[in-house]
């Protein structure tokens, strides 16, 4: 008996034009269509203008599309007025940026726990769910370090706390590894298969091999051109 | 006169409100005409952002518009000082025939431009823009209130001549031998019995509806006798603010004065009578504009209900019924602020047996 997967992301028709109309016109996406399900583990792979930041930043509602379809588990979240918007995104999406994106003169501890400030979670917990993330990710012993002076490799593992620490169930990765020596790579890819283990759907943009080809990734989608090519599903077992 | 820079405040700040309205009317049209939630088209998805700059536009402008009648009164309060005859707004917005009329178009204006925000915030605080339509045909049908109300402004302004002379408040608003004076008819104290009974229905209205919500838990969706009880607290509101502005005109204002023949509705917000205007009005006019605005907003509670399977429960009708239970609790608040602001002159007379 073959088990309907549930669908947490669904794409259809996406298009994104910036600057519409004016001299300076980009179509970023066209017409993408993409499904990914819950649990499972995609990159999003292509050189770079491709349009990959773009359809991640669509998937994780930063923007909407210009036109088409674009839902997570089945509502078009993008679309939501802002107050809502804010809300939906906090609970349900967690960023890992390229850059990381951390606030240096704060210690790693609080980068870790910015995003809950917003939700009203009283300190203590706040520091009792960074403790947990920190202990599992190994970097513990640098909780209350500034984030401006610990090394590339914890930086990221900060950044990936700080994606999870509000328990979302989807993780969008842009470009992780670009600035990651090749140890840093597997450690980050480790981690990532940890997390789809645990349930976590994980969308990531690279263009690095080391990510497309790791064996807990479940599906490469080509993005050419504004386009999604042939999804290749991955069967490294 | 359209140099002074009171004036200059006022016909800048209409220049802005027209041309704010003026593209947000455009918006309007376009979310009548093309409005397609289900769509998922560039179209559709245009119109959402859109709406959304849009309706901060028309907000900043009605807001502008709000306080412009403030600053009106301000404005012919200054005007004193220079137009012969006059010792405060009375005075100076009698000078002509527009005057009088831009304060009460823009009085009653403020209700209007009043309600399209509470559509707006009440709008906001849902997921899938229910109101949208509304606020569009609402606009529309109030940018032609909003243009009387800044074509008076501005006759007014225009037609502001200093070497006439004018009547000033004592002669306006006090009851001569030959009955000609503006108000003379009211004789004031009989008003008073009604200002004190209307001021207390509305207390003990506001308080039995405000105690059966909270009996039944504030989330429930008000029963038939709730929304009956609301639209009387509104209605009450309806005669209570009238009869309110004319007793503060014909009784309060003299106990204010400590004069019994000044009765004037502009000089209490003078600082010799330390602002007691701003306070009597301020309270008043917001306190109305709540009390009114709970029973009408609750007509929009079926375009909620309608959406209400697609949205998530923080998103549906209880957005009305809370907005509903805080004007009621508002209005109620600044009901008794009112009371005090507008009573204690007068009460003080009687109880320190004269003026003190």
């Amino acid at each position: 008996m073959i088990m309907a997967k549930t669908m947490l992301i669904e794409l259809e028709q996406v298009n994104k034009i910036y600057n519409r109309g004016k001299a300076n016109e980009v179509r970023a996406l066209r017409d993408v269509d993409l499904r990914v399900a819950a649990g499972e583990m995609v990159c999003l792979k292509g050189p770079s203008g491709s349009g990959k930041s773009t359809l991640l930043a669509i998937i994780g509602c930063v923007f909407p599309p210009s036109s088409g379809r674009a839902a997570i588990a089945g509502r078009q979240l993008a679309r939501l007025p802002d107050r809502f918007l804010t809300i939906h995104r906090r609970e349900t999406i967690g960023f890992i940026f390229q850059r990381f994106n951390l606030l240096p003169a704060l210690s790693v501890r609080d980068n870790i726990t910015l995003p809950l400030l917003p939700l009203g979670v009283s300190p203590k917990e706040c520091r009792r769910r960074a403790r947990v993330l920190l202990e599992r990710l190994g970097i513990a012993h640098r909780e209350n370090f500034p984030a401006g002076r610990i090394s590339g490799g914890e930086l990221q593992r900060v950044a990936i706390a700080r994606a999870l620490i509000n328990n979302q169930p989807l993780v969008l990765a842009d470009e992780p590894t670009a600035h990651l020596d090749s140890r840093l790579s597997h450690e980050f890819m480790a981690i990532m298969a940890e997390l789809k283990a645990a349930g976590k759907t994980i969308i990531i943009t690279s263009h690095d091999p080391l990510v497309a080809e790791h064996p807990a990734i479940d599906r490469v989608v080509e993005v050419y051109d504004g386009r999604v090519g042939g999804s290749a599903s991955e069967d490294h077992a | 006169m359209l140099l002074n820079t009171w004036s200059l405040a006022l016909s800048l700040g209409s220049l802005l409100v027209v041309f704010l309205l003026a593209v947000a009317a455009v918006s309007a049209v376009r979310v009548l005409r093309f409005w397609n939630p289900a769509s998922d088209d560039a179209r559709q998805i245009g119109l959402e952002s859109e709406i959304w700059l849009s309706s901060t536009l028309v907000a900043y402008a009605l807001g502008i518009q709000i306080i412009s009648l403030v600053l009106l009164v301000l404005a012919a309060d200054e005007f004193a000082g220079v137009i012969t005859g006059a010792m405060c707004a009375t005075g100076t917005l009698l000078a002509n025939d527009f005057g009088i009329p831009a304060l009460l178009l823009k009085m009653t204006g403020v209700f209007f431009y009043g309600f399209w925000l509470v559509l707006h915030r009440l709008d906001t605080r849902a997921e899938f823009y229910p109101l949208v339509r509304v606020k569009c045909w609402y606009l529309l049908g109030i940018i032609p209130l909003v243009g009387a109300d800044i074509v008076l402004q501005t006759l007014y302004l225009l037609n502001l001549q200093p070497d006439i002379i004018v009547s000033c408040c004592a002669v306006v608003f006090s009851a001569g031998s030959d009955g000609s004076q503006l108000l003379a008819e009211m004789a004031g104290n009989r008003l008073v019995p009604y200002f004190y009974g209307t001021m207390i229905l509305l207390a003990l209205l506001g308080g039995i509806v405000s105690r059966r919500r909270r009996r039944v838990g504030l989330e429930a969706e008000p029963d038939r006798a709730d929304r009956l009880l609301l639209a009387g607290y509104g209605l009450a509101w309806a005669f209570f603010l009238p009869l309110a502005l004319l007793t503060i005109i014909t009784v309060i204002s003299s106990y204010i004065y400590a004069m019994p023949f000044h009765n004037c509705p502009f000089c209490i917000l003078k600082p010799e009578y330390a602002y007691v205007g701003f306070a009597i009005y301020g309270t008043l006019l917001p306190a109305a504009f709540f009390a009114i605005s709970a029973p009408v907003v609750g007509l929009l509670r079926p375009r909620f209900r309608l959406n209400g399977a697609a949205a998530s429960p923080a998103a549906g009708e209880e957005v009305v019924t809370a907005y509903q239970h805080s004007a009621l609790r508002i209005s109620l608040f600044l009901l008794v602020l009112f009371a005090f602001f507008s009573s204690f002159h007068y009460w003080r007379y009687f109880i320190m047996g004269g003026e003190v």
